[in-house]
């Protein structure tokens, strides 16, 4: 058996059913791509549609059908909706893909700024989808008896920063609900793992106000690129993981290996 | 930040993704892997999987195993020299190595009274094992300009287990040198990950006989591991696409790290 080749890894998805829930841009968009060249149908969920439309003609032109659909994550009557309608469109989910998640308008105060209202609506931008999401998709899971729920977190998941609250604090509350998750599902042969990413560079994060990372505190000297995580996100998706659940997966470039602080001994003193 | 430093040149730019952006083969063509392991067990099966994806594979065994791969080291010494000569006999038969995968150590499940002075000394130098491999492949990637290392370590690296005490000392230390070295070597381009592993079994029994052991109904995944379980992340992390992850510990435990 040889598995030299993008041909072999092309069937690895084959036949399966993938919802990227942020799929439109940055991020998800990459891991919607992904799951597409690896041979599943995908459907990307967002509240933009020109982003899902232009995802979706990607996934097209891939070979695999692709369905966008519009939805407020944060409401859980669209949730449902929108899982439903994924699930009528192209069929029973194999791979939900938690990405979803408010980036901007986040950190940057100081906790006495903060209002209810900033606190609230951090806090159930990034961790209501998921939750919701992944309510909607759990039953059907468990009946077909498999299934896999991949969460999104961040580096801030497992660290604290400085003026960041919502984000950190919902971040880290992903990574609790894909263990619980993965206790509750695994015997019913459904697992659920997280992505933390460290910093990767997007449209969202261009606009975010929070203190960005720069390369000389990432010891492998650079910022991640979204592509990086096609590979990763296809292989939770695939058979090949079956063994794996309520994992963390740290794609950082070394960030959380070591301290926050210049990690680049050369390139500083250079 | 110096002009023209790799940091500088590396900055991406926040594009949209294209699909062929995302293309991914998992081949490890053309790269050159060594692969050794205090629990020979896996000699085989890490091999295998290597191979099948690409690699040249050299196995590093004691006397007699009778292991086929396109080259086989046996019992080289214990020490500085022993690796290095290995390595650069490696290096002149099969091409400069590109990957080094360092297997499970042999498992020591003694209680503490039972733990010899030799038992402690042995669980010691397979950890030291771990190290020198690491140490002398590292830096040989290094100065060619890049190369990837695996180790692999058990649940005990971050759990207790009452009778594994001495095991869990050489388990952690083996994921502590996998980070400090994957810093060290950041920006040489040589990755340094470690692949964790839980309860695993050779003999691939029926499920339903492996639930009659309290240990396996616990687990979230209600079965014991086997080696194809962990394989592909291994030729992930081997490959160039896990080129953002290092200095990581990646567990395949059907949930036992997800355990209260």
């Amino acid at each position: 058996m040889t598995l030299d080749g993008p041909a072999a890894r092309s069937e690895k998805l084959a036949g399966q059913v993938a919802v990227v829930t942020g799929g439109g841009s940055g991020l998800g968009r990459a891991m919607a791509l992904g799951l597409a060249s690896a041979g599943a149908s995908v459907a990307v969920v967002g509240r933009r549609p020109d982003p899902l439309h232009e995802t979706v003609k990607s996934i097209e032109a891939s070979g695999q059908a692709g369905h966008a659909i519009s939805a407020d994550l944060t409401n859980s009557a669209d949730a449902q909706r929108a899982m439903d309608e994924a699930q009528r469109e192209l069929g029973p989910i194999d791979t939900l893909v938690n990405c979803a998640g408010l980036v901007r308008d986040q950190g940057g105060s100081a906790i006495w700024d903060l209002s209810d209202d900033d606190w609230r609506t951090g806090i159930e931008g990034i961790l209501n989808p998921a939750f919701y999401c992944s309510r909607a998709v759990a039953k059907g899971m468990r009946d077909r008896g498999s299934g896999k729920i991949i969460n999104i977190s961040s580096g801030l998941g497992l660290r604290g920063a400085r003026d960041n609250y919502m984000y950190a604090c919902a971040k880290g509350a992903i990574i609790q609900l894909t263990r619980s998750l993965a206790m509750s599902l695994g015997r019913w042969g459904v697992t659920s793992n997280c992505v933390a990413p460290g910093f990767f560079p997007t449209e969202a994060t261009d606009a975010s106000p929070m203190a960005l990372p720069t390369p000389r505190f990432i010891p492998i000297g650079r910022t991640g690129r979204a592509e990086e995580l096609a590979p990763l996100i296809v292989w939770l998706a695939s058979p090949a993981s079956d063994y794996m659940t309520g994992e963390v997966l740290i794609i950082d470039g070394g960030g959380l290996a070591g301290g926050y602080a210049p990690t680049g001994h050369r390139a500083d003193s250079a | 930040m110096a002009e023209g430093s790799p940091a500088a040149t590396l900055q991406p730019d926040t594009g949209p993704i294209l699909l062929e952006d995302v293309a991914v083969s998992g081949s490890l063509t053309g790269k050159v892997a060594v692969v050794r392991s205090g629990d020979e067990r896996w000699l085989g099966p890490i091999a295998t999987a290597l191979s099948d994806r690409g690699a040249k594979v050299a196995l590093v065994a004691g006397a007699g195993g009778g292991h086929s791969a396109n080259l086989v080291i046996e019992n080289p010494g214990r020490n500085e020299t022993g690796v290095t000569d290995s390595l650069t006999d490696i290096a002149n038969r099969l091409g400069p190595v590109d990957i080094l995968v360092n297997g499970p150590i042999e498992p020591l499940y003694l209680g503490a009274s039972e733990t010899s002075d030799e038992d402690v000394a042995s669980a010691q130098a397979q950890a030291a094992d771990v190290y020198r491999w690491s140490r002398a492949a590292g830096l040989a990637m290094a100065d060619r300009g890049g190369g990837v290392i695996v180790n692999f370590v058990t649940g005990l690296a971050r759990r207790g287990v009452a009778g594994a005490s001495a095991d869990s000392m050489a388990q952690a230390a083996i994921e502590a040198m996998t980070r400090s070295l994957a810093l060290e070597w950041a920006l040489d381009n040589v990755r340094v990950n470690a692949v964790g592993i839980g309860w695993y079994e050779f003999d691939g029994r029926p499920v339903e006989e492996q639930r009659a052991e309290r240990l396996v109904r616990y687990l979230a995944i209600q079965r014991k591991g086997t080696p194809d379980d962990v394989l592909d992340l291994l030729a992930y992390l081997a490959s160039d696409e896990s080129g953002y992850v290092t200095g990581q510990t990646i567990y395949v435990d059907g949930g036992a790290m997800a355990h209260p």
